[in-house]
């Protein structure tokens, strides 16, 4: 029993080490989620651009290359990379992005913070809102993709059914929530209107997407 | 109240989210670059996160589909969704896809391929955030575990693209010779071997060329190496090319039937002769139509009539003359990359002497099998499931690398008219 003891106080130890990057690991998941959901938008807008940009600029071109040969200065330049790849590499930039900024968020704050209503409305602003937000919808999703993940390792039933939605929302408990009173508690007044403007254009389509595909509700709710 | 190991499930926990993060998300590739860069290891394809990379998969089923016996010498399979599983799957699979006893053809490979629990545990996940429909493969898939996601998707794709291939047709009269087959062949005017993306069919000018399959024409133009040319997309992945026509009988985004007139042929462009370069792809790899050939008769025996175009179409010369037809220089696809001549596809035929040797054992070969009209003459069932997928889009989008396709292909399976039209 001693033992168990100590290693377990051992344990807790290095997981209280570990608070942060756990934090930042759900946090990772959950933009991660959105992400490839908004690759599949990014790719149908491509799409659509490229067809009108065919119509409209010259014959279509596109995807013609590698169905019958052509002459190489036939080629308009955007035939040069395949769509999938386009979209993909900009909805990891996206990702990339956004994972910087929450979490340059919270990061660097304490991490036993305590975020006041008066303190939030003193910073009240555009990212006071899309921050929070986003960083919500990110964290639940995150935990969801973890339990999914999980319950895909173990034999199907009800138990690793309960058994991964119950590490799903001690993830969020644990590491969720505390991220996110981080981030409010380092939100600041705003300067000027604008402030964080470019930040906000990131993380509202990975807030969205968050909030539309990474929470197992709507199927209820509706 | 502390449990006495609430530390080790602590550190369980984060150690559970962390190796999630590392090994599911690009900023874990990052990670993973980032450490291989320090210590020489390998590194990751960060955009694998994003992208089911099915390009050497999807080669690798091609090529065996295609180098197993051809389905209607095994017998036993009614339409072309059979003859594709079978192909691409063997006996065994069809077999246990027949015994699943579902009513949807394309219900029933999902399930085989991902398990009747993965694949529902997928669809109530995709339920659960609200997707709609939530049994739609495009739509359930995101809540698959990765490696079933990737076995479904190849499985899928490439089932899908054999089903719309081997539902094609000759897009001229069987009968008629191929002058120079599919593979390498000593290049008449270029003076050196070089790969063959097509068959040539020695047609005179003049003759009506039919779509082997309903589509949509995504280019009917004229270059100075391929003369007037019509591409048909064919949609999940196939697509076919009719090249140095004399005559154009469709506009680019029109919607073609199996068998309506698209061209006539003729001798322009790079050719010394009046022929058809016929082409075909599948996933953007060159493919041997020829392969297809005995599946299917004629897509011109009855050629529909898609308008007055085909009333217009000049008289092609009697059968006979054929025959007598010039023999012709193929000089189209100058600008394609050259294969090294290892490792094509096994039906790929090497043609030193592109007119006669192995082109004429190729049309012989391809008679004694064919002219029975395989399943098409069948006439007793749907052309296969899955081709009414409203986007056709996953499938292109899945192979990345290979095929640059702009999503938008035509729903070929919807307007597929009925079989035994040839």
């Amino acid at each position: 029993m001693g033992a168990l003891v100590l290693a377990d106080r051992a344990a807790g130890r290095a997981a209280h080490h570990l608070g942060t990057l756990g934090q930042l690991a759900l946090m990772v998941l959950g933009v991660h989620l959105a992400a490839d959901r908004l690759d599949d938008r990014l790719h149908a807008v491509l799409s659509v651009a490229v067809h009108a940009a065919d119509t409209w600029l010259g014959p279509p071109l596109w995807a013609l290359a590698e169905a019958i040969g052509l002459e190489g200065d036939a080629l308009h330049f955007w035939t040069l990379m395949p769509l999938p790849i386009a979209s993909a590499a900009l909805a990891l930039t996206v990702e990339l992005s956004a994972v910087a900024i929450l979490a340059s968020s919270f990061l660097l704050t304490e991490r036993q913070a305590r975020p006041t209503w008066q303190r939030w409305k003193a910073c009240l602003g555009l990212e006071a809102i899309v921050l929070p937000l986003t960083l919500a919808g990110v964290l639940v999703a995150g935990g969801w993709s973890l339990a999914m993940g999980l319950e895909d390792l173990l034999p199907t039933g009800l138990p690793s059914q309960l058994a991964a939605a119950t590490v799903g929302i001690a993830a969020v408990l644990r590491y969720g929530l505390p991220a996110w009173k981080r981030t409010v508690v380092n939100l600041d007044p705003p300067d000027r209107p604008t402030r964080g403007l470019t930040r906000v254009a990131i993380l509202v389509p990975i807030g969205l997407l968050a909030w539309m595909h990474g929470l197992p509700v709507w199927g209820w709710l509706a | 109240m502390r449990l006495p190991i609430s530390g080790l499930a602590e550190l369980a926990l984060a150690a559970l989210v962390m190796a999630a993060a590392w090994t599911r998300t690009p900023v874990g590739a990052l990670g993973t670059n980032a450490w291989a860069l320090a210590s020489g290891g390998e590194r990751v394809d960060m955009l694998a996160a994003f992208r089911l990379d099915l390009g050497d998969e999807l080669a690798l089923a091609l090529e065996r589909a295609l180098s197993e016996p051809s389905p209607d010498q095994v017998g036993g399979w009614t339409t072309p969704w059979r003859a594709a599983v079978q192909a691409q799957l063997g006996d065994s699979a069809l077999a246990e896809i027949d015994a699943l006893d579902l009513d949807d053809p394309q219900v029933a490979l999902e399930t085989w391929v991902l398990g009747e629990e993965v694949r529902d545990r997928a669809i109530a996940r995709a339920k659960a955030a609200g997707a709609r429909p939530a049994d739609a493969f495009d739509q359930y898939k995101p809540f698959l575990p990765d490696l079933a996601a990737r076995r479904a998707e190849a499985v899928r794709t490439n089932v899908l693209a054999l089903t719309t291939a081997m539902d094609l047709r000759w897009p001229v009269d069987p009968e008629v010779r191929v002058s120079s087959p599919f593979g390498y062949r000593h290049h008449p005017t270029l003076k050196r071997r070089k790969f063959h993306k097509g068959v040539d069919i020695a047609v005179p000018t003049g003759t009506p060329i039919a779509a082997a399959g309903a589509g949509r024409v995504v280019r009917a133009t004229e270059d100075k190496v391929n003369g007037k040319y019509v591409i048909v997309d064919h949609g999940h992945g196939v697509r076919t090319a009719y090249c140095h026509g004399s005559e154009l009988h469709v506009r680019e985004g029109q919607r073609v039937d199996q068998g309506e007139l698209v061209m006539a042929s003729g001798n322009t462009g790079r050719s010394s002769g009046p022929h058809l370069h016929f082409g075909l792809r599948v996933h953007g790899q060159a493919t041997d139509p020829g392969a297809f050939r005995t599946r299917g008769a004629s897509a011109s025996g009855a050629l529909v009539d898609g308008g007055s175009a085909a009333h217009e179409a000049p008289e092609p010369e009697a059968l006979s003359e054929q025959e007598d037809a010039p023999e012709h220089h193929d000089e189209a696809e100058l600008t394609e990359v050259e294969h090294d001549g290892e490792g094509t596809s096994d039906v790929a035929v090497d043609a030193p002497d592109p007119e006669g040797g192995a082109a004429e054992d190729l049309v012989g070969a391809e008679e004694a099998g064919g002219g029975d009209g395989g399943h098409a003459a069948d006439g007793d069932g749907p052309s296969g499931p899955g081709l009414g997928d409203p986007d056709g889009d996953a499938v292109e989008r899945s192979h990345a690398g290979a095929d640059s396709g702009d999503g938008d292909g035509p729903d070929a399976g919807a307007e597929h008219p009925e079989e035994g039209g040839s």
